[in-house]
């Protein structure tokens, strides 16, 4: 693999402000790529496209967008393509709580869960698919969670709007198959990102979770963006409508 | 394993790595590999002509490797290639294990298989990744600094081609199934790579502690029309994928399952 491997490509992260995303515009800059990224907090676009532009990797532009919003979601691809004139990747990293007992939480924060995490991915692999299927080609990376393979607690919604990710993602993969467009997924399971930031504080809560996992670690965002960084490039190009599950071990138990 | 990128030219730089083959193309193909981003290979053959002929070969491509005459199905020359390249490497961080050769169906229906022909089937996909997984495993958990182990399934060696460099791209003798279907030897050979990937997983779960990561590519190719993508995977392609995950790049993927097989998975 060349220290270059995304160069003169363009990529679009949606949710690319922090964690897993943010990892995966770092990997693609640093691989030479265009990046194109959102975020729904105009201080964390801010603050992301000024972090990003310090690293000195190829050319970066963030922008505002709520991926539950069609139209918008099709704004930031017209704009990718405006600054780039095409689209090699696609990365849909977007993902929100709420967790809790089902039986607890709000209506409108599980609606707002399901809308974000499924619907947005449908929203920007759509937008993506609509420009790959013209070019002929294109890869798209989804991050489904282990949480999509198996019931968590405290986590209905949560493992259903994955799951959904993963049967997206292979349903995706076939329909553009045949445009030489591939549909990958990964599955990441405990990563040190601000979503289990609860982690960070709660010292007896962290040994728990890391005990179960073979590794005995949290997985690093940069370690997930490695996985998505694989089956986004040519190095991949026989894979599509695999879930590959980044977990350190623990669904392997 | 834990520096992520050190160079990213040799990903495998200073690393060893053990391939259970048969220097059939595919064998073949992951050692070229693995040699290009710089690991020092250590590969079996099924004779002396074939591994004489191998080693030929890599070396007129510029690359060294070693290869060792070996039945990969027998733990006692499991034990002596991993004792081999022991003393030529001084430790293994990746080890790679094909799954042995398949017989071809027998003829007859699905259930017509008879005990001779399911043993011979379950025992030559089984038995070289169980025999060197295990030896890679003891060997890697015991070192302490961890490695990674790589097990390839689903296809046939035994149909694989050998001839030339065509072969190099070829769907390696294995086109023609996407999984077990009619044949009286799918029933087996699927049944094989189930065992496969709990195996996989249980060296992953049981290796964790100790840093040893193992992960399953399984190779699928279509009938007819061919698969999703229009081509089949190629033994590059699988290649790619084994060295992905043999590579401190995978550090945190464990008893994971990468399907390399031309987008079949989309159907799955």
């Amino acid at each position: 693999m060349s220290a270059a491997a995304f160069a003169e490509k363009a990529a679009l992260v949606a949710g690319g402000t922090r964690g897993i995303g943010l990892a995966c515009c770092r990997r693609f800059l640093d691989q030479g790529a265009g990046v194109v990224f959102c975020g729904t907090s105009e201080d964390g676009v801010r603050a992301t496209a000024a972090e990003l532009e310090g690293l000195g990797g190829g050319p970066v532009a963030g922008y505002v967008c709520d991926v539950a919003d069609a139209a918008a979601v099709q704004r930031l691809v017209d704009e990718t393509l405006r600054l780039f004139g095409r689209l090699d990747v696609c990365v849909t990293a977007a993902g929100v709580g709420p967790w809790g007992p089902f039986d607890q939480l709000r209506p409108p924060d599980v609606e707002r869960q399901l809308a974000v995490n499924v619907l947005g991915v449908h929203n920007v692999v759509a937008a993506a698919a609509r420009v790959m299927r013209a070019q002929g080609a294109g890869s798209v990376v989804t991050i489904g969670s282990i949480s999509g393979l198996r019931a968590d607690c405290d986590a209905a919604s949560y493992c259903a709007s994955k799951a959904a990710v993963h049967l997206l993602t292979k349903a995706f993969a076939r329909e553009l198959a045949a445009h030489r467009v591939r549909v990958n997924c990964v599955a990441p399971g405990w990563v040190d990102t601000d979503m289990n930031d609860g982690l960070r504080e709660d010292a007896a809560a962290r040994r728990a979770v890391c005990a179960a996992i073979p590794l005995g670690r949290l997985g690093r965002p940069e370690e997930i963006a490695e996985v998505v960084a694989f089956l986004a490039g040519d190095e991949a190009a026989a894979i599509s409508g695999a879930v590959v599950v980044a977990d350190g071990g623990l669904t392997s138990r | 394993m834990e520096t992520l990128r050190d160079s990213p030219a040799r990903p495998l730089g200073g690393l060893a790595a053990v391939v259970i083959g048969a220097a059939d193309p595919l064998t073949a193909a992951i050692v070229r590999r693995l040699l290009a981003d710089g690991a020092g290979v250590l590969t079996t053959a099924p004779d002396e002509e074939a591994a004489l002929a191998l080693e030929a070969d890599l070396a007129a491509e510029g690359g060294v490797a070693y290869v060792v005459a070996a039945d990969a199905a027998r733990a006692r020359d499991a034990d002596a290639v991993f004792g081999e390249a022991l003393r030529v490497f001084g430790a293994i961080d990746i080890a790679v294990a094909i799954a042995g050769a398949l017989p071809g169906p027998p003829g007859g229906g699905p259930f017509d298989l008879d005990d001779g022909a399911f043993e011979r089937t379950l025992l030559a996909s089984l038995r070289p990744a169980f025999a060197g997984a295990r030896r890679a495993a003891r060997l890697m958990t015991a070192r302490g600094r961890g490695g990674s182990i790589v097990i390839v399934a689903g296809l046939s060696l035994a149909g694989a081609s050998r001839e030339g460099a065509a072969a190099e791209d070829a769907p390696d003798g294995f086109r023609g199934r996407a999984r077990p279907a009619d044949a009286p030897a799918d029933l087996v050979a699927g049944a094989a790579g189930g065992a496969l990937e709990a195996l996989t997983r249980g060296i992953g779960a049981a290796g964790g502690a100790r840093d040893v990561r193992a992960n399953l590519v399984r190779v699928a190719a279509a009938d007819g029309a061919g698969p999703p993508l229009g081509a089949p995977a190629t033994a590059r392609d699988v290649a790619a994928a084994v060295a992905f995950l043999a590579s401190p790049r995978a550090s945190y993927v464990s008893g994971a399952v990468l399907p390399v097989d031309g987008g079949l998975e989309s159907l799955r």
